[in-house]
């Protein structure tokens, strides 16, 4: 038996669903990101499984045992909020001493745990600060601490790092892992950064539209979409129609549904590469955009734009305008449905 | 100084003199022997200390400040409550709360004051007594300037999440709205409290129409003794003038450092 069901969820607000019959099992131990574009019911989800919103149709099981119906503070879940929602009036060391105050546990123990949590964060010295003291980061961190000290069963992150710079992001992420695995706690990751989820979890539940579009490993999701959606937002696919790659490829033998190619399969040369199993493929750069390491094309075919990723080399560098040559291997063309 | 900044200068001492001219004369007059000619003649704190010993002035000051503190007290609590229902079980009850809260913002205290009294004076009701009329009247008065004061503070502390971070960690939400938001939001409290309460002990017109004659404040006091000893009003009136000043820096102080402009 999974450790967290979710069974046919529904929700609405005002009339308007956001939640469409949602089916998920969450194993014990594990980080689920549920990822998706703003308004896809992702958050809604997560606050349903904190009992901060309430579901008008199905069933949240955790453990096997029917919470549904049970108020949030009766759920022993713990949550980190994108707000952070840290106690203004009260120091670190009282934010994380709240809960465990209403566990009402000796005053011996509430001192060991949060000098535990906050040097599990690197806090230790920040005990006596106040909110107010700390940056954006050292705050998110009080947050998770305040979260785990605790011990709930289950960790809910509701997008924690979207208000933190970028580089302090990538650390977070990597800390929140490390807490995460060390505690063996079953968290489920809010966020609509693709690259973050990537990073972070052991699987993703991509949502669109109030239902689950897939839900797989990473590598999974990232090599095989199921949907144009997915292909799209996980990979910044290239998806066609059809039609459309029966005009890049000169293919006769259409498709029965969309193609979608990963822009890092298509090699651009300015020679023909001529290799068996591939389609050579003649376009016209016309942008180029540097993304870190990566150089990323947009080339014309036949008025389908093609994105195409090479590794950032000043010496292969390719002018807007320029003739070139994409070879794309067969095997590398995934068929992918419309819709779920 | 350049040319753009003289006329300003000399604008702004013109104002600052017309208006600092009255409080001035007021406080010499106090503490003068004399002042019969052109300057004032000697120096005393004769008036001042007879102000001070005066049992009817002090009543008045106490009585004031009673009568101005108990309706801020109810107004905020009732307010708070309010909005505290509004926020956490019925957010769509907010713009009807707002609109019954700001409404008293239409009326003139002289006419509020005067249809309340023909309302209930006379009945049989408890409202018919004239401290719980003034009460109640002051309590409407300050309704708007509280609620907007409160409301300011309690969404600038993001109510809604706090309470939801306390209820995750196990907390009742009315217990973590007593312990964590309403700290939170004291100096907010503090501020509109003390403004509300600066505006009715300085209030004249309201009493006179409702309670004058029954409960004599230190504003009352001072018109019915208009035509009396006017240094030892003016000793009076200076004694009044420091109370609001500490009010007033006692509301300077509650604001939130951050916002405070120095």
């Amino acid at each position: 038996m999974s450790y967290i069901t979710f069974k046919n969820i529904w929700k609405s607000y005002d009339k308007d669903p956001v939640l469409k019959g949602i089916d998920l099992e969450v194993e014990e131990g594990e980080l689920l990101t549920l990822l998706g574009p703003s308004g896809c019911g992702k958050s809604t989800l997560l606050r349903c499984l904190a009992g901060l919103e309430h579901v008008q149709q199905g069933r949240i099981l955790l453990e096997g045992r029917d919470i549904t119906d049970l108020d949030a503070r009766q759920r022993q879940i713990g949550m980190v909020f994108q707000q952070y929602s840290l106690f203004p009036n009260m120091t670190v060391a009282q934010n994380m001493a709240f809960g465990l105050k209403i566990q009402r546990l000796g005053k011996a123990e509430i001192n060991d745990r949060v000098r535990e949590a906050l040097a599990m964060v690197g806090l230790q010295d920040k005990a006596d600060a106040y909110p107010a003291q700390l940056s954006g980061g050292q705050q998110q961190r009080v947050a998770l601490a305040r979260a785990i000290v605790t011990r709930p069963k289950v960790l809910l992150l509701d997008e924690p790092l979207s208000a933190i710079d970028a580089k302090l992001r990538k650390n977070l992420q990597s800390e929140i892992r490390r807490i995460q695995k060390q505690l063996n706690i079953t968290t489920i990751f809010v966020t609509h950064d693709q690259d973050e989820a990537m990073v972070m979890s052991d699987r993703i539940c991509l949502l669109n539209g109030g239902k689950i579009e897939q839900m797989d490993t990473p590598i999974a999701i990232y090599t095989h979409p199921r949907t144009k959606f997915a292909a799209g937002f996980i990979g910044s696919y290239n998806v066609l129609e059809p039609l459309e790659f029966g005009r890049v490829t000169g293919d006769i033998d259409l498709p029965a549904q969309p193609i979608a190619i990963r822009p890092e399969v298509l090699n651009i040369a300015r020679e023909k590469q001529g290799l068996p199993g591939t389609y050579d493929i003649q376009g016209t750069v016309i942008d180029s955009t540097p993304r870190g390491n990566v150089l990323r094309y947009k080339v014309e075919v036949n008025g389908v734009q093609l994105a195409a990723d090479t590794l950032f080399r000043s010496f292969s560098i390719y002018e807007n305008g320029s003739k070139v040559w994409l070879s794309l291997e067969k095997r590398n063309c995934l068929q992918v449905e419309e819709a779920v | 100084m350049n040319q753009h900044t003289l006329p300003k200068a000399i604008w702004k001492t013109i104002v600052a003199v017309f208006l600092l001219m009255p409080l001035v004369v007021t406080v010499v007059y106090a503490f003068s022997e004399r002042w019969v000619h052109i300057l004032p003649e000697g120096f005393t704190l004769h008036y001042l200390a007879a102000t001070l010993t005066n049992q009817k002035f002090l009543l008045g000051i106490g009585r004031g400040l009673l009568i101005s503190f108990v309706p801020v007290a109810i107004t905020n609590v009732s307010v708070l409550l309010a909005l505290y229902v509004v926020i956490v079980y019925l957010p769509g009850l907010e713009k009807i709360v707002q609109l019954l809260c700001l409404i008293p913002t239409t009326l003139n205290g002289i006419i509020l004051a005067t249809s309340v009294l023909g309302t209930y004076a006379g009945t049989s009701t408890i409202l018919a007594n004239r401290i719980v009329m003034l009460s109640f009247i002051y309590c409407v008065f300050i309704m708007p300037m509280t609620y907007q004061g409160l409301r300011n503070s309690l969404y600038a502390v993001n109510t809604r999440g706090l309470l939801e971070a306390a209820e995750m960690l196990g907390a009742r939400r009315f217990h973590s709205f007593l312990t964590i938001v309403v700290p939170a939001i004291l100096p907010g409290l503090c501020n509109s409290a003390l403004m509300c309460l600066s505006g009715l002990f300085g209030d004249f017109a309201i009493i006179k129409i409702i309670a004058s004659s029954q409960f004599e404040t230190a504003q009352s006091y001072l018109y019915r003794n208009r035509a009396q000893d006017t240094q030892e009003l003016s000793a009076a009136v200076v004694i009044l003038l420091l109370i609001t000043l500490l009010i007033n820096y006692l509301v300077h102080k509650s604001q939130d450092p951050a916002d405070r402009v120095s």
